[in-house]
């Protein structure tokens, strides 16, 4: 495993558990290359062939596909070491960050003051949040276990960049790359001056998007205290200046008609449905007139066959990600014409491959995420 | 829940959130997870006899301290990278439905 860029607040790794931490990076692109795909066959040769010799027809959809494949042994084997890799991951990062906690806290609260750092105490953690560790990240992303605690940001860094099995880029920000990259795409000219990310975690997209436009002010908020804490430091150690704010995306305390940009990398689905709405009726709200709003978030289910789309929700029931079950039928622009949107202003877009550098076998994979875009 | 007392923190090791089974009997689902996280110890074990392997071929003799302190540069982790494939594939081999859609 190519490891991340160092800076100063990343956790580093005693011999074995660099080694541990690659044999699990490994251990995923494993899985993805050589044990995914035979869930193909099994399911055409083996699961198929009784479902039809049953019901006299074909599945017609993702849930009936379910219904069959979760009995069958290959499929129950790929999915017990998927959800096993997924557990190794946050087991191979703890050591080295609960080992180097108290230097890491210290070293947080004397971060740069090129951004800055408000957090409140006060602020309920929506139970979306709470019902269960997203990712399996054990104490989620906004549990304190000590004071000025910022476990949960430092294991995030190393564990998400495992996770996408270096897909995200030794920057740790390739989510930044794509949709700053599309930004310039669509629009060559513009000069956003104030710039917001939702949902931002240990702030990866907000941080580049704050190093390639030095001269607009980015925000980035999230309702998780360790990871925010982490962010400003892991920010002001690259030398990036970013605002961060514990706040709930869905109420923030930002002015009307107060920024260029209102973005967010993969928070929609982690939200709810009513949480969803209020969010893009909040990016409507902070736009100024002219402003773009830009949601990225993972592929829906429409178009799908039933057996890619029963394969595509394996996160949704072993991954904690449950409200991307209905993240995947929902529809989009209609959440952003309620929000306010004009009809005309809504441009749902895809843009960029998650598998952004050389070093993933996945560099061609052609996997796009969709991007709910609106312009004010 | 916060805990004031420095230096020792213990940081959980658990989810929060129903654990998924995948097998009719649970005690499978169990010995998944050991089997798994035991290769991941044989792994680790392997790249550290690597580790050594290589020092006591630059220099001779060698210390708990030069392992500890060894890292591999990018070829030597292109070759354990590739020890690795080998030794998943070994380990985890799979039986796939055999048939015309393979």
């Amino acid at each position: 495993m190519i490891p991340l860029s160092d800076h100063s607040m990343l956790a580093k790794r005693v011999h074995d558990e660099e080694s541990r931490q690659s044999f699990v990076n490994d251990f995923r692109v494993h899985l993805a290359s050589q044990v995914f795909p035979g869930n193909f066959p099994t399911y055409y040769n083996r699961v198929l062939p009784q479902f039809i010799k049953d019901k006299g027809r074909e599945p017609e959809t993702r849930h009936e596909v379910r219904r069959v494949m979760t009995h069958d042994p290959y499929y129950s084997f790929w999915s017990a070491m998927q959800r096993n890799s997924q557990e190794m991951i946050w087991d191979s990062v703890i050591d080295s960050v609960e080992r180097q906690l108290p230097e890491l806290i210290e070293k947080s609260r004397k971060p740069g003051n090129k951004g800055s750092l408000t957090l409140d105490p006060d602020l309920e953690t929506p139970k979306y949040h709470v019902a269960a560790d997203i990712h399996l990240q054990p104490g989620a992303y906004h549990s304190d276990q000590i004071d000025d605690d910022v476990a949960a940001g430092a294991m995030y860094d190393w564990g998400t960049y495992i996770y996408s099995m270096g897909g995200l880029g030794t920057g740790n920000n390739a989510l930044g790359q794509i949709t700053y990259g599309f930004f310039k795409n669509e629009f060559p000219d513009a000069k956003p001056k104030r710039i917001l990310d939702m949902g931002c975690t240990i702030g990866g997209s907000i941080t580049y998007w704050a190093q390639q436009m030095p001269d607009a002010e980015c925000h980035g908020l999230d309702v998780g205290a360790p990871v925010l804490r982490y962010g400003h430091a892991r920010a002001e150690a690259i030398g990036a200046a970013v605002h961060f704010s514990q706040q709930n995306a869905e109420h923030t305390n930002f002015e009307d008609e107060s920024f260029d940009i209102v973005m967010s990398h993969i928070l929609l689905h982690e939200t709810s449905r009513t949480a969803i709405q209020n969010v893009f009726n909040e990016s409507y709200r902070l736009l100024k007139p002219g402003g773009v709003m830009m949601h990225m978030d993972l592929p829906q289910a429409h178009g799908q066959p039933p057996l890619e789309g029963f394969l595509f929700e394996w996160e949704i029931y072993n991954n904690n990600e449950h409200f991307f079950a209905q993240l995947r039928d929902m529809d989009m622009p209609e959440l952003c014409r309620k929000a306010g949107f004009k009809d005309e202003n809504i441009l749902p877009k895809s843009a960029g491959s998650f598998w952004m550098e050389d070093q993933t076998p996945y560099a061609d994979d052609g996997f796009e995420f969709p991007i709910t875009m609106a312009i004010k | 829940m916060t805990q004031k007392a420095e230096p020792k923190i213990t940081l959980p090791r658990d989810a929060k959130g129903k654990r998924s089974v995948f097998f009719d009997d649970p005690a499978i689902d169990q010995m998944m997870t050991f089997i798994l996280e035991l290769s991941a110890e044989v792994s680790v074990v392997y790249d550290r006899l690597d580790t050594v392997e290589r020092l006591l071929d630059d220099k001779g003799t060698i210390s708990r301290d030069d392992i500890e302190a060894y890292r591999p540069n990018e070829d030597v982790e292109a070759v354990r990278n590739e020890r690795r494939e080998a030794y998943l594939k070994r380990v985890f081999r799979m039986h796939p439905e055999p048939g015309p859609k393979d």
